[in-house]
C-alpha cells in the first residue's frame, strides 16, 4: 500500500516528494528525489493528525517537526487515521470520543460532588494548623489598624470592665472589651479576643443581661474561632470554584481579596446562630439569665437610632427564627441566676452615660 | 504576493476538550491544568493555518506540569514572605511588599512565557523563537513601572509600546524576524481620543476606538528576511468589532457561561480574517534556526498571575 505525497522534514519548510509504505503498526517514507533513498520507518503510536478541509496533516514524532499531507478523499486516508487514532489511549482522547451532553452531565455531577465534600473536609483541616497564639498576636495587630477609626470611651470602658469581672468569657483567649463613642447599633468581634462595642448599642438596651448576652454572643465568635472559620471558608470555596471554572488564573487576586475580607469580618448565618447558642450557653455558665438574649433581640429589632444605622441589624440579620431559637434555649436550660451585686452598679451609672430614648 | 491567515477552529470542538478537561481536572483536584491547557493550545494551535498549512503547539502537559510546580512554589515563597511580615509588622507593610514581590516577577513571568511559548510553535516545522535578554526586559519592566507610577499613569503607553517592540523584535521564525513600529505618543493619542469619544457618545465610540487600537498593533508590525519583508494589515471595522463584542457578550450571558468556547473561537477567527498579509518572503525557504527551550515555569507563572499570552 503506497501513497505518494508531500514531506516537511522540520530543518526547512520547503516540501519534498515522498513516497509512503503503510504497515500494520507503523508507515514508512522514502525520498523520491534523493540518491540516498533510504526507507525511514514511523510508529503510528508516535503520530498525531490535524484533519483540516480537504488535507490531512500527520505529524511523524510527537516532536511536531516532520509531517506527511494527504488528501482527505485518499483512498487509504481513512485506513491510515483510525491506525493513528487507535494508537492513543489517553484518558483525554479516551473522553474525548464521547458524547458532548454525557460530558456536560459528568462535568455537573463530579463538580457538585467535590464541591460539597471539599466544602465540608477542607476548613476544618485548615483550622488546626493555626496555633491561638498565632490568632491572638494577629488579632492584637487587626484590633490596632481599626482602633485609628475608632474614639474609645474610657469611662464606660472601665465600667464594663467592672461589669464583668465575674463574668468568665473565655478559657482560651485573652478577652478585652472596649467602648466606642458611635450612635451605630453594632458591636463586633476580632480573631483572638477583642470586642468593640459601640455606644449606639448601648443605649439600646434596658437590663444588664442583654450585655452579658452580647458579650457572650462575641466571646463566642471569638472561642469558635469563627473569623478564621470564615476566611477558610472563602479561600476554600474560591479555590474550589476556580478549580470548576477550569482555570487558576486570579489566584493571586484572590490573595489580595482575602487580604481585604479581613476589612469585612462578617459572618454566615450559621455562624450567628451558633454564636447565639454558645453565647448563651457562656451565661448559663456564668449563672446569668440566659433569656437576655432574647431581650436583646427584641430591643434591637425596636432601636430606632437618630443617626447611623444599625448595623448590628444588618450584619447579624436578626430573624424570627433567631429569636426562637434563643427561647428554645431557655426552655431546655432551666438554671438557677444571679446578677453580680458590683455589676448592678456599675451598669446603673453605664446607663446613666448611654441612657437612650 | 499575498498570504493567508485562517482560523478553522470550531466552537463545539472546544466546547468538548473543555468539558473532557474540566472532567479531568477536577479528578485531580486541579493538577491536570498542564495538561488540559496543552490539549487547548494544541487544539487552537493546530486549527490556525498560514498558507493552508497549520501551526502546532509542541508543548506538554508534563513540560507545563514541572513548570507548574516551579512556580507554585515560588509562589508560596511569595506568600510565606507576605504572611511573615504581615505576622510581625501588620497588613499595610505586608500587602506593600506582596505588590512588590508580585511586580518583580512580572517581567521575569513574561521572558519565561515567551521563550517557552515561540519555542514550541511550530509552522510547516520550523520553530518560532524569542531571543529577548531576561535582564534587558527586567530593566525596560522595572524602570517603565517606575516612570508609570511618578508620572501618574501618563508615561503608560509609551512603557506599553517599549515593551511591545522589545518583545516582538526578539521574536523569530526560523530565521525572519520581526519588526515593530508603534510609537507611544501616537497610542497616547489614539487612546486619549478614543476614551473621551466613548463618554460623549455614551460608548457608541468603543468600537471604533477598539478597531484603532487594533490596526496599531497590526500595521506597525513587520516580518523580515534577508531583504525581503511581509507587510501586516488590518482589515477590521468598527462594525466588525461590534458584532464580534456584541455576539460573544450574548453568547457567554444567554448559556451562562457555557458558550466562552464558541466567544473564543469566534474572536480567533475574527483576527485572523482580518489581518492581511503582503510581501516578498518566500515562506518555503524558511530554515530552521531557533533552539528547543522546555522550561514552562515562567508560562505558569503567567498563568498564577493572570495574565493573558499577548503580544
Amino acid at each position: 500500500m503506497q501513497i505518494t505525497c508531500k514531506y516537511f522534514n522540520g530543518s526547512g519548510a520547503q516540501p519534498h516528494d515522498v513516497m509512503v509504505n503503510l504497515y500494520s503498526d507503523s508507515l514508512s517514507i522514502t525520498n523520491t528525489n534523493q540518491t540516498d533513498n533510504k526507507e525511514i520507518f514511523y510508529s503510528f503510536e508516535h503520530c498525531r493528525y490535524v484533519k483540516l478541509e480537504e488535507q490531512v496533516f500527520i505529524y511523524l514524532s510527537p516532536a511536531y517537526s516532520e509531517y506527511i499531507v494527504i488528501p482527505v478523499q485518499h483512498p487509504l486516508s481513512l485506513s491510515l487515521l483510525s491506525k493513528i487514532s487507535a494508537g492513543q489511549t489517553s484518558w483525554f482522547q479516551r473522553l474525548y470520543k464521547k458524547n458532548g451532553l454525557v460530558l456536560l452531565l459528568a462535568v455537573i455531577l463530579v463538580s457538585a460532588t467535590v464541591l460539597w465534600t471539599g466544602y465540608k473536609i477542607i476548613p476544618p483541616l485548615l483550622i488546626r494548623f493555626i496555633p491561638v497564639k498565632a490568632e491572638v498576636k494577629w488579632g492584637n495587630q487587626l484590633f490596632e489598624y481599626f482602633s485609628s477609626d475608632l474614639q474609645k470611651d474610657t469611662t464606660a470602658t472601665r465600667l464594663i470592665e467592672t461589669i464583668t469581672r465575674d463574668f468568665d468569657m473565655s478559657d482560651r483567649y485573652p478577652i478585652q472589651v472596649i467602648v466606642v463613642k458611635d450612635t451605630n447599633v453594632n458591636a463586633f468581634a476580632l480573631p483572638g479576643g477583642h470586642i468593640v462595642i459601640y455606644s449606639g448599642i448601648i443605649e439600646a438596651m434596658k437590663e444588664p443581661e442583654e450585655l452579658y448576652a452580647l458579650l457572650g454572643h462575641e466571646a463566642s465568635h471569638v472561642n469558635e474561632r469563627h473569623s478564621l472559620q470564615g476566611m477558610t471558608q472563602n479561600l476554600t470555596s474560591s479555590f474550589l470554584l476556580s478549580l470548576i471554572s477550569s482555570n487558576f488564573n486570579g489566584l493571586g487576586t484572590d490573595l489580595l481579596a482575602q487580604a481585604d475580607f479581613l476589612r469585612g469580618l462578617s459572618y454566615s448565618r450559621k455562624l450567628e446562630a451558633s454564636a447565639d447558642w454558645k453565647g448563651q450557653e457562656l451565661l448559663v455558665k456564668n449563672k446569668i439569665n440566659p433569656a437576655g438574649m432574647t431581650q436583646l433581640m427584641e430591643a434591637l429589632q425596636k432601636a430606632h437610632p437618630e443617626t447611623g444605622s444599625i448595623s448590628f441589624l444588618s450584619t447579624h440579620p436578626i430573624t424570627s427564627d433567631r429569636i426562637s431559637e434563643s427561647k428554645r434555649f431557655v426552655q431546655i436550660h432551666p438554671t438557677s441566676f444571679q446578677a453580680p451585686i458590683q455589676a448592678e452598679s456599675a451598669w446603673i451609672v453605664l446607663k446613666k452615660l448611654y441612657p437612650g430614648k | 504576493m499575498n498570504y493567508s491567515l485562517r482560523f478553522l477552529g470550531k466552537g463545539f470542538e472546544l466546547f468538548k476538550i473543555q468539558l473532557v478537561n474540566l472532567i479531568l481536572q477536577i479528578f485531580t483536584l486541579g493538577l491536570y491544568y498542564p495538561w488540559a491547557k496543552a490539549n487547548t493550545l494544541q487544539y487552537l494551535y493546530s486549527h490556525t493555518t498560514l498558507q493552508d498549512h497549520p501551526f502546532a503547539f509542541t508543548g506538554t502537559g508534563k513540560q507545563m506540569f514541572k513548570g507548574f510546580i516551579k512556580a507554585m512554589i515560588l509562589f508560596a515563597l511569595i506568600i510565606i514572605v507576605y504572611l511573615i511580615i504581615l505576622y510581625n509588622w501588620g497588613p499595610v507593610p505586608g500587602i506593600l511588599i506582596l505588590y512588590v514581590l508580585l511586580l518583580m516577577i512580572l517581567p521575569l513571568a513574561i521572558h519565561g512565557s515567551y521563550r517557552y511559548r515561540m519555542a514550541n510553535t511550530r509552522w510547516k516545522g520550523i520553530r518560532f523563537g524569542y531571543v529577548g535578554v531576561r535582564s534587558e526586559l527586567m530593566k525596560l519592566f522595572l524602570s517603565g513601572i517606575f516612570l508609570t507610577i511618578i508620572t501618574f499613569g501618563i508615561y503608560g503607553p509609551w512603557f506599553y509600546m517599549k515593551l511591545r517592540t522589545y518583545i516582538i523584535e526578539n521574536v523569530r521564525m526560523g530565521d525572519a524576524h520581526f519588526k515593530y513600529y508603534g510609537k507611544g505618543g501616537e497610542f497616547f493619542v489614539m487612546n486619549l481620543v478614543g476614551y473621551i469619544l466613548t463618554i460623549f457618545t455614551l460608548g457608541i465610540y468603543f468600537f471604533w476606538w477598539q478597531r484603532d487600537v487594533f490596526r496599531f498593533f497590526i500595521n506597525n508590525t513587520r516580518m523580515y528576511r534577508n531583504e525581503q519583508e511581509i507587510a501586516f494589515q488590518s482589515n477590521a471595522t468598527a462594525g466588525g468589532f461590534f458584532s464580534l463584542l456584541f455576539g460573544n457578550l450574548l453568547i457567554t450571558l444567554f448559556t451562562l457561561g457555557l458558550g466562552i468556547p464558541w466567544a473564543i473561537t469566534r474572536s480567533l477567527k475574527f483576527v485572523a480574517e482580518n489581518i492581511a498579509m503582503e510581501g516578498d518572503i518566500s515562506l518555503d525557504e524558511l530554515e530552521q534556526q531557533q533552539a528547543a527551550f522546555s522550561d514552562a515555569t515562567g508560562e505558569d507563572m503567567a498563568d498564577l498571575l493572570d495574565f493573558g499570552f499577548i503580544i
